[in-house]
């Protein structure tokens, strides 16, 4: 400000000096204590020790710089360009040590690095006579971009607070001037995982207060990264593809120890074109629930829609990716072939609807489908045993419909772990209890 | 962004957006000196703010996201405070203890009931009634409970429940609201602050009171009420008379269209009233002027149960077909909850056995044990149980003392909050039971309950972390728990 002053003098030729040396005077001290703390902070070890000398250095030839500016009025010019200079440099050097390199740019570099990285992963499946070898490298493509965006600004090259980096293998296993972080297969005594989950308030919880912190899938992913031995390489998981025999449950997903439930349906977040359905789907009153780390999943109840069923459902097809839950009771109006495109649907409610046997076929795809609702329709044997090609149902809901025991009994044969609740259930009668006396005498 | 999230939970209320983003030493440098001259370098130099994304989009993001596993919740408060003695809490060595006075060891000085501690002696008095295990869980049920039994393996009985109130009307508002004192808000009013209603033409908090209860003990509708929040959340209660709701239905000689009319005329008026002095009593009142308007169909539609068949009837009881019952408000609690109504409450009054208990209590539990099971089978069946939360419970205990003289006609029991049973079932919870008393039900032996854990416990279920659910009045800010509260990880799946 005092340099702004001053260069606003000598155009308008008005005297400013006193004002300026006041603001000179206070800047020069600020400096002097932005120093003295800055040293105190820099014997702690923690940084990058040239970065340190430079911002060291440039900071307090500013703080001189000033002080004789104060004294010196006459040369003010020339000295205020020269600290011009020099605030900007240690301004430069001080960003580094707080943000890290090239603090500019750096979240572009992140995604980059993580979509690479999801590509090749892909890419690397071996097959040989049905069964499949799975190649996976955990720490690389899930365990790195999340220490990069949320824990190198403090542990890496430039800034090793607490002695501790966590840019490779070697300083993850070394760990910091306060002992090992990492005990490999045991999560809870990893600092490196123990930290996260301390409550925030906490003086050990990591990232401290203020900073980005770890969303829950991310901790759950370290968590399960260093249960899992904290393998730095590939990882290799083999499965049996059992597609013939659909009795096998195929819901042990391959690497289910390094991905959590989450994770095996990655969704992408919502765009603003979603946003613009979902608006439109609220205005007809279908009532919507967000879940997932980033709200990226959406559960659509149409309790409170009398008509247009079909209308509606075809508009939300344009989300239906993110579609985890459907509810759409008591209508007898529903084409149900759209609910075949919603492939990452969980949970479906057609309780009292005018569903048919052929109506089924539209769920065989659907490869999520855990929850089947489908009471108080008219579903019959027949359609029962088309379900038996959900491989991932858990449960079935079959009470108030034209199935017979003996149908049931088949699909159980076909699908042990299924649970079928047909709703037969009566109860016992009761005896009538007559009051009891006391005898006080006893 | 933050829309979503205002639609399902309104963390975003910026009472609590302003709370966490209190000035920690980043911000606070930034707003002060030093953030004046790193602006203008950053801004000299062609940088971005660092900070672009916000804190409050930062906070919003690291929220944990508890994902809900109940949608809804029944409450059937079985109002009086129900002995646990002769309903879950088996204590069999008590007969050989039959009559003798209560040890001083057990009691530990506790101060008593203005009714029983004036008594010479405290005689202890075991159950009259028998008791069984049901189910794999090996559940312990009284033989009081035949119904109730036979869906034992849906149920996760906590034995330890204990509160600070002795006596009714504060152990019933602190259930209900979370603190002893009139004025706060009820669950009901909490949840639907919280989550709203996902069906739009019925209120998010419904209250049902049984007619066929003896009703020893008063109840206000302010156990239902709003307290500070907005009344649009107050509960509304659906009665068994002509009018389930009162005064909803138009005057005669008045049709629906000249209604609509008025209220649109009434709503601008309101707006305008509203831009005047912003008072959010004002919104409320337009809100629920129009909620009351489409009520006007849906209510006489819910209520209607001629649509149900003989088996339905027959499971809920005999008491189902009698508007107003406790079965039949069960049979209605299901209905309501069909249409995705977030909270009903069922009150039934008539526990408080002071005299006479083996007698009473048989009615009490024939009014309630049979439509009680019912409801948890009906829900079941239609895949509901899944995402609903059923709970059952009084406000208090008994005491394993009798409250007078020992006689023919039996015993009683006095009010003891120190421990008492009571159930959950259905979304999210873990069958079995939880918790254990001592050997004379006085004391909690393990795992103790409070009111304020088991409304965390409830909150958790329906996806809130109870320490978040926040409304300032009065200069600080409440929550249903207050500064209390843990959610009872034992009793989850």
């Amino acid at each position: 400000m005092a340099v702004a002053l001053q260069f606003f003098q000598i155009f308008s030729k008005k005297d400013f000096n006193s004002s300026i040396s006041l603001l000179v005077l206070i800047g020069s001290i600020f400096a002097g204590l932005s120093c003295l703390a800055g040293w105190l902070l820099a014997s702690t070890g923690d940084y990058n020790d040239e970065i340190v000398f430079f911002h060291r250095w440039s900071g307090i030839a500013t703080f001189f710089l000033a002080l004789t500016s104060y004294f010196w009025i006459r040369y003010r010019n020339y000295l205020f360009t020269g600290l011009l200079i020099l605030i900007i440099v240690t301004g430069h050097y001080g960003s580094i040590l707080t943000y890290g390199e090239g603090y500019f740019i750096k979240p572009k570099i992140d995604s980059t690095v993580i979509i690479s990285a999801k590509n090749r992963r892909s890419l690397k499946i071996e097959k040989v006579q049905g069964e499949t070898t799975q190649y996976f490298y955990p720490y690389e493509d899930q365990i790195v971009p999340i220490l990069k965006s949320k824990c190198y600004s403090c542990h890496s090259i430039q800034k090793k607070k607490g002695g501790l980096r966590l840019d490779s293998e070697f300083f993850i296993r070394k760990g910091g001037k306060h002992g090992r972080i990492m005990m490999s297969g045991n999560a809870l005594k990893s600092h490196l995982y123990t930290y996260l989950i301390l409550p925030e308030d906490d003086d050990l919880h990591m990232p401290p207060t203020g900073k980005r912190q770890l969303t829950r899938m991310e901790i759950q992913l370290i968590e399960q990264w260093i249960s899992s031995g904290a393998p730095f390489g590939e990882v290799e998981q083999k499965m049996v593809l059992a597609s013939n025999d659909l009795t096998s449950s195929a819901i042990d997903l391959p690497n289910s120890d390094l991905i959590p439930a989450e994770k095996q349906m990655d969704i992408a977040p919502l765009s603003p074109t979603d946003n613009l359905v979902l608006d439109k789907l609220k205005d007809a009153k279908i009532s919507i629930v967000y879940s997932g780390a980033k709200n990226e999943r959406i559960s659509l109840n149409f309790i409170n829609v009398k008509s247009d069923f079909n209308a509606l459902l075809a508009q939300s097809k344009s989300i239906k990716t993110h579609v985890t839950e459907l509810k759409l009771n008591d209508s007898d109006q529903i084409d149900f072939s759209a609910i075949r495109d919603f492939s990452n649907l969980r949970i479906l409610n057609l309780g009292h609807t005018n569903l048919k046997d052929d109506d089924v076929e539209n769920f065989q795809g659907l490869g999520q489908l855990e929850q089947l609702n489908l009471y108080g329709t008219k579903i019959t044997d027949a359609g029962l045993m088309k379900l038996a090609e959900c491989q991932y149902l858990k449960v079935l809901y079959l009470w108030d419909t034209k199935v017979s025991a003996i149908g049931i009994n088949e699909l159980k044969k076909k699908r042990p772990k299924l649970k079928i609740e047909s709703g037969q259930f009566t109860f016992k009668l009761a005896d009538t209890i007559s009051p009891k006396r006391l005898d006080p005498n006893k | 962004m933050g829309n979503h999230h205002e639609d399902n939970c309104r963390l975003n209320h910026p009472d609590f957006r302003a709370l966490n983003q209190g000035l920690d030493r980043r911000n606070f440098l930034q707003k002060t000196a030093m953030g004046l001259g790193a602006a203008a370098l950053q801004v000299l130099m062609g940088g971005q703010s660092l900070q672009a994304k916000s804190i409050q989009d930062q906070i919003l993001e690291s929220l944990p996201k508890i994902a809900p596993k109940a949608k809804r919740v029944v409450y059937l408060f079985m109002s009086g405070g129900p002995s646990q003695f002769e309903t879950f809490d088996y204590k069999p060595n008590l007969k050989n203890m039959f009559g003798e006075g209560l040890p001083d060891s057990v009691r530990k000085g506790q101060r008593l009931t203005g009714m029983s501690a004036n008594q010479a002696v405290l005689p202890i008095v075991p159950s009259l009634y028998n008791f069984k295990q049901y189910g794999q869980n090996q559940t312990w049920v009284s033989e009081l409970l035949p119904y109730t039994a036979q869906v034992a393996d849906e149920l996760c009985v906590i034995k330890s429940m204990y509160t600070e109130q002795i006596n009714h009307d504060p152990a019933i508002t602190f259930f209900q609201t979370g603190h002893q004192l009139p004025g706060r808000p009820s669950i009901g009013s909490w949840l639907s602050y919280g989550l709203g209603s996902e069906n739009q033409n019925l209120p998010a908090f419904i209250v049902m009171v049984s007619k066929n209860a003896s009703k020893d003990q008063p109840l206000y509708s302010r156990l239902w009420g709003n307290g500070f929040l907005p009344s649009e959340h107050q509960g509304v209660q659906f009665r068994s008379s002509k009018d389930p709701v009162l005064y909803l239905n138009n005057p005669e000689g008045y049709d629906g269209e000249d209604r609509k009319e008025m209220l649109e005329y009434l709503k601008k008026l309101n707006q305008a009233q509203n831009q005047t002095w912003a008072d959010p009593e004002v919104e409320a009142r337009i809100s629920q002027y129009e909620m009351a308007f489409r009520m006007q169909t849906s209510v006489p539609e819910v209520m209607d149960v001629s649509s149900e068949s003989d088996e339905v009837f027959d499971l809920y009881g005999p008491g189902s077909r009698d508007k107003g019952t406790f079965a039949a408000n069960c049979l209605l609690a299901r209905k309501l909850l069909e249409k995705d109504v977030r909270f009903v409450q069922l009150y039934h009054q008539g526990w408080d056995h002071h005299d006479a208990l083996p007698k009473n209590i048989i009615n009490q539990c024939k009014q309630t044990d049979q439509a009680t099971a019912a409801l948890i089978q009906d829900l079941k069946r239609r895949g509901m149980l899944e995402d609903t939360l059923v709970v059952w419970g009084g406000e208090f205990g008994r005491t394993v003392y009798s409250q007078g003289k020992l006689s023919a006609n039996g015993y009683g029991r006095d009010h003891h909050p120190k421990c008492f049973s009571m159930w959950m079932a259905g979304a999210g919870v873990k069958p079995g039971s939880y918790g254990e008393t001592d050997d004379f039900s006085y004391n909690i032996a393990k795992d103790p309950v409070h009111v304020h854990d088991f409304h965390a416990t409830m909150l958790h279920l329906l996806g809130i972390n109870h320490e978040e659910l926040i409304f300032k009045s009065q200069g600080r800010r409440f929550r249903l728990t207050d500064v209390h509260g843990k959610v009872v990880k034992g009793v989850l799946t």
